[in-house]
């Protein structure tokens, strides 16, 4: 197929109402996705090669922000491998402070792309209340942590702050408040019939696709595969307490839709026993220095796992220091689940993997027939995606 | 887990140089960059199990690749190393076998300067267009790559970067 | 032109852009939109064009690939416009100062009105930020032209520490 007969859309709707750096090139023939490109060159910081000339405890501030909604995972994980690598302990108290601000970024990020996915879909008011709910997490996690997003809690060897009486009861009690709101996202999602049919069918991974491409998080779980690093190698709290790995079949944007809406329940569930049943003690185990060798960590990050590599010469900074997001297995997915797509539902197919860096810049369009570029912005995109609600709506 | 070990040792035994077993969750191989392709196909598609990532590291004579395998099943990884001798700098690229590992080729390539046969492609992820081909951010044994003041100070000269700093 | 600004003191159109961040800032920048914080009420509206704008909120570390796009979409609004710096990366480069893959800091590409620090600053500050970069407005109305904020070093030294 010559690239002269073929539309290309650059598109990138991680944000709906910014403009972000890079950005995806959808190759469209008529209305239909027959091609996806991506460059995410625009968002590269270096974070590697910055992590070799900063001290184990500098790192962990620095990779707190690859991404700003797992922010909470990358040190987790980080930590993890550096103990791994140093056979270093942790004390009790601090592996259940780690699930609960694990379990709570968990939430307020699942609240965070409902309420994208409400607007990419025409639903501003889910939109709006998806982000006034996240407030309620993100104020439990400023009186734990100090900020909103970005704790900076993890240490090796431990976690840097504990979490007084006080402020587990607060938290168990805004959490019952929370819950209830909750259900109005179950109820949107399983009811209504516009919803229905913009997101069932639409951007389907099927399951040998997202194991060729080591997809994961909710997106693999969405596609049959039942994946979840705290279940297959457990780590903080997470196997003394009692809660269920969520998984849908189909494989379509409905199906992480539900996964999402499900996951913030066993959330919820996760958070009031990890509450109840913290053990006393202490929170930190005050490594002296970290031994040479080598060491992996993992923790299930809201978009999938996050990897992270260690090797260590003994010195006080890593010798080496590989950090992997899921957003980097699951990007390339859409080579699957936008091809075939129609362009109105091209936004809520790619949001459809919560990516945590891509964004949007102009969209161009290579008109098929004649060969003329013509320029989109990514506003027309959303809107376009809304149209089809509409559209929908009018008919059901 | 014992168990699962065994079976593993055993799948690799055709392949594999060194087969050490830190710990039941921690397993680490070697194997020579000419198996790697087969070794793909016994560990991906007979064992089953999922690759997460592979690290490249610069050593002094050779770029180190550690592949991370996780048979999700099991609470283990099983990472599998090939080292690659730096006067010559290529491998097989394994995407044929596992589609989701080109991305990670194309990094190392452009971090660590190593060539993938039959790479599918992207070509470029991360360095810009513009990006000096020589220029690999995570090799020691450049001395403009050594640091990152080195690599801004090479791309100062390069007429790539105005900043003063 | 005293009209044209007059109006503009009162309601500024916001455009936000990113030059590849973690996102944190970006996230904050639309929660000043969710109705806890309610931009809007200061008449401040996000748009989706750099040619309505009136203000541009630029978060990110200013990655070298996005600077060109930076400054087109800088000369694309229409002037006056204010720059408003939001968060330690957008003010400074932050932690990403070092990075190989990054410019010059914000100010040296463009006038930057206001400097709102934080990582990520919280949305009651970067809507400080935007009320100050309109008062930088209501100054060029007068006929006042505002000096840019300046930036002082951290004047503190070594030698300094040694004395005490």
């Amino acid at each position: 197929m010559s690239k002269e007969n073929k539309k290309i859309i650059p598109v990138g709707p991680f944000m709906p109402l910014l403009e972000e750096p890079e950005f995806f090139r959808l190759h469209v023939e008529g209305e239909t996705v027959v091609d996806v490109d991506l460059d995410i060159g625009y968002n590269h910081r270096g974070i590697e090669k910055l992590c070799e000339e900063k001290t184990y405890e500098q790192v962990c501030f620095v990779i707190e922000r690859i991404c700003g909604i797992c922010s909470t995972s990358h040190p987790i994980a980080y930590v993890q491998a550096v103990e791994d690598a140093g056979d270093i302990p942790v004390p009790p108290r601090a592996l259940y402070i780690r699930t609960i601000i694990a379990e709570l970024e968990r939430i307020h990020s699942h609240l965070l792309w409902l309420g994208l996915a409400g607007h990419f879909l025409g639903y501003n008011t889910v939109f709006m209340w998806g982000w006034k709910y996240r407030e309620i997490i993100c104020d439990i996690l400023e009186r734990i942590t100090g900020n909103r997003q970005s704790y900076a809690m993890m240490k090796v060897g431990g976690v840097k702050r504990n979490i007084s009486d006080k402020e587990r009861e607060k938290a168990i009690k805004d959490l019952e408040a929370l819950i209830p709101k909750l259900d109005m996202f179950l109820g949107a999602v399983s009811d209504d019939p516009v919803l229905h049919a913009r997101l069932k069918g639409v951007g389907i991974l099927p399951k040998q696709a997202a194991i060729d491409y080591c997809a994961l998080g909710p997106l693999a779980r969405g596609s049959g595969l039942a994946i979840d690093v705290r279940k297959d190698e457990p780590y903080a709290a997470y196997s003394e307490l009692d809660w269920n790995i969520i998984v849908q079949e189909e494989g379509d944007v409905f199906a992480k839709a539900v996964v999402r809406v499900l996951e913030m329940y066993e959330s919820a569930k996760i958070i009031r026993q990890a509450i109840e049943n913290m053990p006393e003690g202490e929170i930190d185990s005050n490594p002296e220095s970290v031994p040479a060798g080598q060491g992996q960590g993992r923790a299930e990050a809201p978009r999938g796992e996050c990897f992270h590599y260690i090797r260590s010469d003994g010195a006080n900074r890593p010798a080496r220091h590989k950090a992997r997001a899921p957003t980097f297995m699951n990007l390339p997915t859409f080579k699957v689940t936008m091809v075939g797509q129609h362009i109105a539902d091209a936004c809520i197919a790619s949001a459809a993997i919560d990516p945590c860096y891509c964004c949007t810049e102009r969209v161009t369009v290579l008109e098929k027939k004649t060969g003329r570029e013509s320029i989109l912005t990514h506003k027309d995109l959303v809107k376009m995606s809304q149209e089809r609600t509409e559209e929908l709506r009018k008919k059901i | 887990m014992n168990n699962y070990i065994e079976i593993v040792k055993d799948a690799l035994k055709s392949v594999a140089t060194e087969f050490n077993v830190k710990s039941e969750k921690r397993v680490y191989v070697v194997v020579p960059k000419e198996k790697i392709i087969e070794t793909a196909k016994i560990v991906f598609k007979d064992l089953g199990m999922r690759f997460a990532i592979a690290s490249g590291i610069d050593t002094p004579r050779a770029i180190e690749i550690m592949y991370h395998f996780s048979p999700d099943a099991y609470n283990m990884l099983v990472n599998i190393s090939v080292f690659i001798n730096k006067d010559d700098l290529t491998i097989d690229s394994i995407a044929s076998v596992i589609t989701g590992a080109a991305w990670i080729e194309t990094e190392i390539r452009e971090m660590l300067g190593v060539t993938f046969n039959n790479h599918p492609g992207p070509e470029k992820l991360l360095l810009g267009d513009d990006w000096p081909e020589d220029l690999h951010p995570l090799r020691r044994d450049n001395k403009d790559t050594r640091s990152t003041a080195a690599i801004r100070e090479r791309l100062r000269r390069d007429g790539l970067l105005t900043a003063s700093d | 032109m005293n009209l044209k600004l007059r109006a503009l003191a009162k309601s500024p159109w916001v455009y936000h852009l990113s030059t590849g961040s973690c996102n944190n800032c970006d996230i904050e920048v639309l929660d000043a939109l969710t109705p806890r914080f309610d931009i809007e009420r200061f008449g401040c509206v996000l748009v989706g064009s750099a040619r309505h704008a009136d203000v541009l909120l630029v978060c990110g570390s200013m990655n070298r690939k996005t600077i060109p796009r930076v400054l087109e979409i800088y000369e694309q609004c229409a002037k006056p416009c204010l720059v408003v710096a939001v968060g330690g990366c957008a003010c400074s480069r932050g932690l990403f100062k070092d990075s190989y893959n990054v410019g010059d800091s914000l100010d040296k590409y463009l006038p930057v009105h206001a400097y709102v620090p934080g990582c990520p600053p919280k949305p009651e500050a970067i809507i400080l930020g935007v009320v100050k970069a309109a008062e930088v407005l209501k100054k060029l109305e007068k006929g006042e032209s505002p000096e840019l904020p300046v930036v002082e070093e951290n004047v503190a030294q070594v030698s300094d520490l040694e004395k005490m």
